[in-house]
């Protein structure tokens, strides 16, 4: 045998083992690793990882958290004017977790007199202009306060009705 | 004479001084005086409220808890009680609280109830305006009311049901 013929018979041996080399190499999966149970042959097995069920254990309830409403005995403003001072906070113990709204209204008849935007935790509203100007005398008012979340949805939450007494001097 | 003139004026000075407080109060009497002191309290009150209504499944039960609680630091006038009243935005005079599934007329009764201690739940809620809570003037302490939300219906319908409350607080004579 010459020595071409020598290396022509190497070359190819080298070409086979690395072309066999990658053919092992990209059937490995196939043809060496772990076949799943249920498709092991033609027809489907028993799953081993099926059992009675069993119930989870009770999360512990939580709680979603309470909102912090002021409340008013009574407030006053004056006659005949429309511009009033008054105080509508957002507690500071809301921070992070829910804006409120105020709206008043008269109670006997539902007329809204005023209502807010969303405020923020920790602000006040003390300016405020009423949709007419009332005459001397007390009023029930609703003071509606509608919180919402402080998130993208701001999702409105359960809300409260503050009844109190309007002073009109 | 100058020197004189100048003691005669601080000499009347100093008496006319002396005298006035003699026609500022005339004192009729030892121990008449009197004063009226004035300091006026305004009501003030804090309160907190659940913020929705949240259930979950344990076995076969759907519920809930919540806790209302009036701060501690209350001022109310003498003789007055504040108090809190309780309704749901789905509450039908016939079913009671319902939660309502988005915007279609699938409903979920559910029993809402109330007590004053966590163990002590069990007055229950059936129409809306339902008062839920009195404080009475004097009351210093937090005052917590606790409340439980229990689904009485069969579920039939995937979905989110929920329902809003409102609390009405209000001061009124005891």
């Amino acid at each position: 045998m010459n020595k071409t013929a020598k290396t022509v018979i190497i070359t190819l041996l080298a070409c086979v083992l690395v072309f066999g080399g990658v053919l092992v190499g990209m059937n490995w999966g196939r043809w060496f690793g772990d076949k799943p149970v249920a498709q092991s042959g033609d027809r489907l097995d028993l799953d081993p990882d099926a059992g009675e069920y069993v119930a989870p254990d009770p999360v512990e309830q939580q709680d979603d958290g309470n909102i912090a409403i002021p409340g008013w005995g009574s407030i006053t403003i004056p006659a005949n004017q429309t511009e009033v001072t008054v105080d509508f906070p957002n507690p500071e113990a809301n921070a992070g977790k829910y804006y409120l709204t105020f709206e008043l209204r008269l109670k006997d008849t539902g007329e809204v007199l005023y209502k807010s935007g969303l405020v923020e935790p920790g602000l006040h509203i003390q300016h405020i202009t009423l949709s007419r100007p009332l005459q001397a005398g007390t009023y029930t008012a609703v003071i509606h306060i509608q919180p919402y979340k402080m998130d993208e949805a701001q999702t409105p939450t359960n809300n409260a009705d503050m009844e109190t007494e309007l002073i009109v001097v | 004479m100058k020197k004189r003139l100048i003691a005669s004026a601080l000499v009347l000075i100093i008496a006319l001084v002396t005298a006035l407080p003699t026609f500022a109060a005339p004192i009729t009497a030892p121990g008449s005086g009197s004063a009226t002191l004035t300091y006026s309290v305004g009501s003030t009150y804090s309160i907190s409220i659940p913020e929705s209504i949240s259930l979950e499944k344990v076995g076969n039960i759907v519920s809930g808890s919540g806790t209302l609680c009036v701060a501690s630091g209350t001022l109310i006038d003498y003789g007055q009680e504040l108090t809190v009243k309780v309704s749901g935005a789905n509450t039908d005079p016939v079913n009671g609280f319902r939660l309502k599934n988005g915007d279609n007329n699938e409903f979920l009764n559910y029993d809402l109830k109330y007590g004053s201690a966590q163990n002590e739940i069990n007055t229950a809620v059936t129409a809306n305006d339902t008062e839920i809570l009195a404080v009475a003037a004097g009351t210093v302490n937090e005052v917590n009311c606790y409340l439980s939300y229990t689904v009485t219906s069969d579920i039939t319908v995937a979905g989110t049901f929920s329902d809003i409350l409102t609390f009405t607080i209000g001061l009124g004579n005891a």
